[in-house]
């Protein structure tokens, strides 16, 4: 009996998947639970394991595609099973859903595009290269590079003085220091793609910018205060911990600041879901921490050690990296003083943190050393104006500088 | 006669010629082929393939030499020089029916008569009768080919003092010979009259004969020559030949003083020459050839050269090839020769082979390098065969086992020697001989067994 494999539903956003690659060519065997395709959502690449026995007779959706959540990707039959009549039914929903016009056009793309897909992946997985090129690049220990050198023997084959050529330069540009960097042009990840086209659509959004200083002082000792309260669990709260609470809670008391513009309207979210922009090495990505407001700095500790560890090693699920309504950024650690952040849409808002720097500052007409942070709220003025935010501003400064009113 | 026009004009109808006009006629052009004498040329008319038919009938005689050993009586072996001749005639007729056939087949007109090339894009031809045509093309190949040396001293008269040519046309077998020049032409025809029965003295001004094949195996050619009875003198020079009515008094110079020799006939076998007189007007005529680049151009535009006019390799097959790119050049390709891997066959008996460099050249290019020689004494289907005389001899870099030469003195060499063409010409080194399956028992395993030799691994030898 032959089954259907279709796009699956990860989340409970999640509307649609693009096809990152597949890992099982057209009729190669496959077992229920396998690694069947990579499919992308949000910023997510995520594997799926085949929902069944048999062979992979047919695709039915390519690299880069982005399909519909429900729809049909591939077929898995018997062996020996005829899934003619399937896929023509397969087709036949997707033509009525589609309208009339497109059917021809749909059909020719799906013949060519297996035969395409096929080609790339023989060029990239085979090269052709002599015996002797062989034996030479193992020798010289560039046998791993053999893809990159270039063949003229017959048919593109790499010849024994390709390699030559390719060690004889490779040499060259070793021992000259002198030689700069060669320029390339590092593939695009399905991570990369999905950061590029966000940030180009939230870049056409009117953002205006807020900034004020803080004296940091207070946060910094109340921080080292749970810190030794917490030596006992042998646990640890950092800087951004303490930020997320005290963000959601001033938005608790603005509840304009979480926001959402949409065409159909401006949506207040009713939950507070803070994001926090993590660098991971492939990109950046967003966990989310969900009703900081409503959680103790202890908890939202843990959740957010928990997401940043899962970002780190790719592990984060669609629902850890949706349903934001207001991100944090912060390069504190870097020497940064203050920058200004790409909201990160739909939200409304951003906050990006600076560094902690000790520096002199006029208080009641005396210098006095203070160490103070620069914070910079960006928003989206189509949702937000800009006496909102600075209103805004204004009690974060004062909850910032103040911490204990959390406790209000 | 009217003026006539086609896409491409072929000077000469032998190996490259007829196949330049071959391909240029299959990618769709319009073919004038002229040949002065008769399609094939040197090789099919006066040189590879009536050779052939000599020098098969030269081996038959030898193997009936061991008929004894072999279980069959023989009570007298005479050679019917006349059939043998007969023979010839009929298998040159019948490939030149072919080579006509084939060009006629593919819409290449032929015209007899001897070319001229006054200036780029036009052959005047002067056919036998006096009549005189003028063809335009705006390409053409010159495959003039080339023409047996003429020594000072030794003209040929085709009576006493013969060529090549001269020689195949024999009608009896000369009771003596001498050959002047140890080249394959030389050698191959000491090896066929020795077996006829003539006496044959062969004469080489180098220290070597056939210098281009690795010494190891033209000492044992030597050998086995010198225990048919031919006579070879290296390292020495006719001076003068003086004719008397019965026979030929040679005199040559050896290192240790003069000698002479009275013989029935004289082979002056010293080389070939091209026939590049023609390219004189053009300019493209160089020290006596017509040189080219790797595409078959020569110094003018429009018009390429392939094979022995070239001044090049004097092999047909060489020629074949330089045909072929020079005629799909000729029609908007650019397409270069590959020299990489030229094989080479001497029919004599018994047969040498060879490709790439000796030990001698590898050694000087290569440094270091890995030897492995298997006897034919070790061969099973030798012994079985009766023929154990000679080796493979397989020369690879000591650097990455990179195949340089293989050498074959034996049975079947000259058939045996182009998995060895192919190896080369791939690229493969010493492992990927050794780790193909030959089939036993065969001579071909003498090149498995001489890899694993080189590897330091034999199995059924050393």
């Amino acid at each position: 009996m032959a089954v259907r494999v279709i796009m699956p539903k990860l989340g409970l956003t999640m509307t649609e998947g693009k096809i990152v690659r597949w890992l099982k060519e057209e009729g190669d065997p496959i077992k229920k639970g396998e690694p069947l395709l990579e499919i992308m959502t949000e910023k997510i690449v995520t594997e799926v394991e085949s929902p069944g026995d048999g062979i992979l007779v047919k695709i039915l959706s390519f690299p880069e595609e982005v399909v519909q959540v429900t729809d049909v990707i591939a077929i898995i039959a018997p062996q020996g099973e005829n899934v003619d009549a399937m896929i023509q039914e397969i087709e036949a929903e997707k033509t009525s859903t589609e309208g009339a016009p497109a059917p021809v056009e749909a059909v020719v793309q799906e013949e060519k595009a297996p035969a395409a897909v096929e080609e790339e992946v023989a060029v990239a997985g085979r090269v052709k290269a002599s015996p002797l090129a062989r034996r030479i690049a193992r020798e010289k220990g560039i046998f791993d590079k053999l893809e990159r050198i270039k063949g003229t023997g017959p048919g593109g084959r790499i010849v024994k003085k390709d390699v030559l050529a390719y060690a004889e330069k490779e040499k060259t540009e070793l021992t000259v220091p002198a030689t700069t960097v060669e320029t390339r042009t590092e593939p695009l990840t399905a991570l990369r793609q999905a950061i590029a086209t966000r940030m180009s659509a939230s870049w056409q959004t009117p953002h205006f910018y807020l900034e004020t200083e803080i004296d940091a002082g207070p946060l910094l000792e109340m921080r080292v205060k749970i810190n030794e309260a917490l030596k006992k669990d042998n646990l640890k709260i950092t800087v951004t911990d303490l930020l997320v609470k005290i963000v959601a809670f001033v938005i608790s008391e603005n509840r304009y600041m979480n926001a959402s513009y949409t065409k159909e309207g401006i949506v207040y979210p009713g939950e507070i879901n803070t994001g926090v922009a993590v660098a991971i090495d492939e990109g950046l990505i967003v966990p989310v921490v969900k009703n900081a407001d409503k959680k103790g700095i202890r908890q939202i500790s843990q959740e957010n050690r928990g997401l940043i560890a899962k970002a780190k090693e790719n592990k984060l699920g669609l629902d850890d990296i949706t349903g934001g309504t207001f991100t944090i950024s912060n390069l504190g650690m870097f020497p940064v003083d203050a920058f200004t952040a790409i909201i990160n849409p739909p939200e409304a808002a951003i906050l990006a943190i600076g560094q902690v720097v000790e520096k002199p500052v006029c208080v009641n007409g005396e210098i006095k050393a203070r160490t103070c942070m620069r914070i910079t709220l960006g928003l989206d003025h189509r949702a937000i104006d800009g006496a909102q935010g600075a209103r805004f501003l204004a009690a974060l400064k004062e909850t910032l500088e103040n911490p204990l009113l959390l406790s209000l | 006669m009217a003026d006539k026009k086609a896409n491409l004009i072929v000077i000469g109808g032998g190996p490259g010629g007829y196949v330049s006009a071959l391909r240029a006629a299959q990618l769709g052009a319009q073919v004038s082929l002229v040949e002065k004498e008769e399609l094939g040329g040197t090789c099919l008319n006066w040189g590879c393939i009536p050779t052939k038919v000599f020098s098969k009938t030269a081996e038959l005689l030898q193997q009936f030499q061991k008929a004894g050993k072999m279980g069959i009586q023989v009570n007298e072996i005479s050679l019917d020089f006349k059939t043998v001749q007969q023979r010839k005639q009929n298998v040159v007729k019948k490939l030149k029916g072919g080579v006509s056939h084939l060009l006629s087949s593919r819409g290449v007109k032929v015209i007899q008569g001897e070319a001229l090339l006054e200036k780029p894009g036009q052959v005047n031809i002067s056919a036998g009768n006096g009549d005189a045509v003028v063809l335009e093309a705006p390409k053409i190949i010159v495959a003039a080919g080339s023409r047996p040396m003429e020594l000072p001293g030794m003209a040929f008269d085709g009576e006493q003092v013969l060529n090549s040519t001269h020689a195949l046309a024999l009608e009896q077998v000369p009771a003596s010979m001498l050959i002047v020049g140890g080249g394959v032409i030389g050698m191959e025809f000491a090896s066929i009259f020795a077996s006829f029965g003539t006496r044959v003295t062969l004469v080489e001004m180098l220290p070597e004969v056939l210098p281009f094949i690795d010494a190891a195996v033209s000492d044992t050619l030597k050998k086995e020559l010198a225990a048919r009875g031919v006579t070879i003198y290296t390292s020495a020079k006719v001076s003068r030949l003086e004719k008397g009515p019965e026979c030929v008094k040679v005199h040559f110079e050896r290192a240790d003083g003069s000698e002479q020799i009275e013989v029935e006939k004289v082979l002056v076998a010293a080389g070939r020459i091209p026939n590049a007189e023609i390219g004189r007007t053009l300019g493209v005529e160089k020290q006596g050839a017509i040189p080219v680049n790797e595409k078959m151009e020569t110094g003018a535009a429009g018009i390429y050269a392939v094979g022995d006019v070239t001044g090049g390799y004097q092999l047909a097959h060489v020629a074949y090839f330089e045909g072929h790119v020079a005629a799909e050049n000729a029609l908007g390709a650019s397409h270069e020769m590959n020299y990489r891997a030229v094989p080479q066959g001497i029919f004599t008996y018994p047969e040498v082979a060879g490709v790439g460099l000796t030990e001698e050249e590898a050694r000087e290019k290569y440094g270091s390098l890995k030897i492995g020689v298997f006897p034919f004494a070790a061969s099973g289907k030798a012994m079985a065969g009766g023929e154990t005389a000679g080796f493979t001899k397989i020369i690879a870099a000591e650097a990455h086992d990179e195949i340089l030469g293989v050498f074959i003195i034996g049975p079947a060499a000259t058939e045996m020697i182009h998995e060895a063409a192919l190896a080369i010409n791939l690229e493969a080194t010493l492992e990927e001989v050794a780790e193909t399956i030959h089939a036993h028992p065969t001579l071909s395993e003498s090149l498995n067994e001489a890899a694993l030799l080189a590897l330091g691994r034999p199995l059924h030898y050393g």
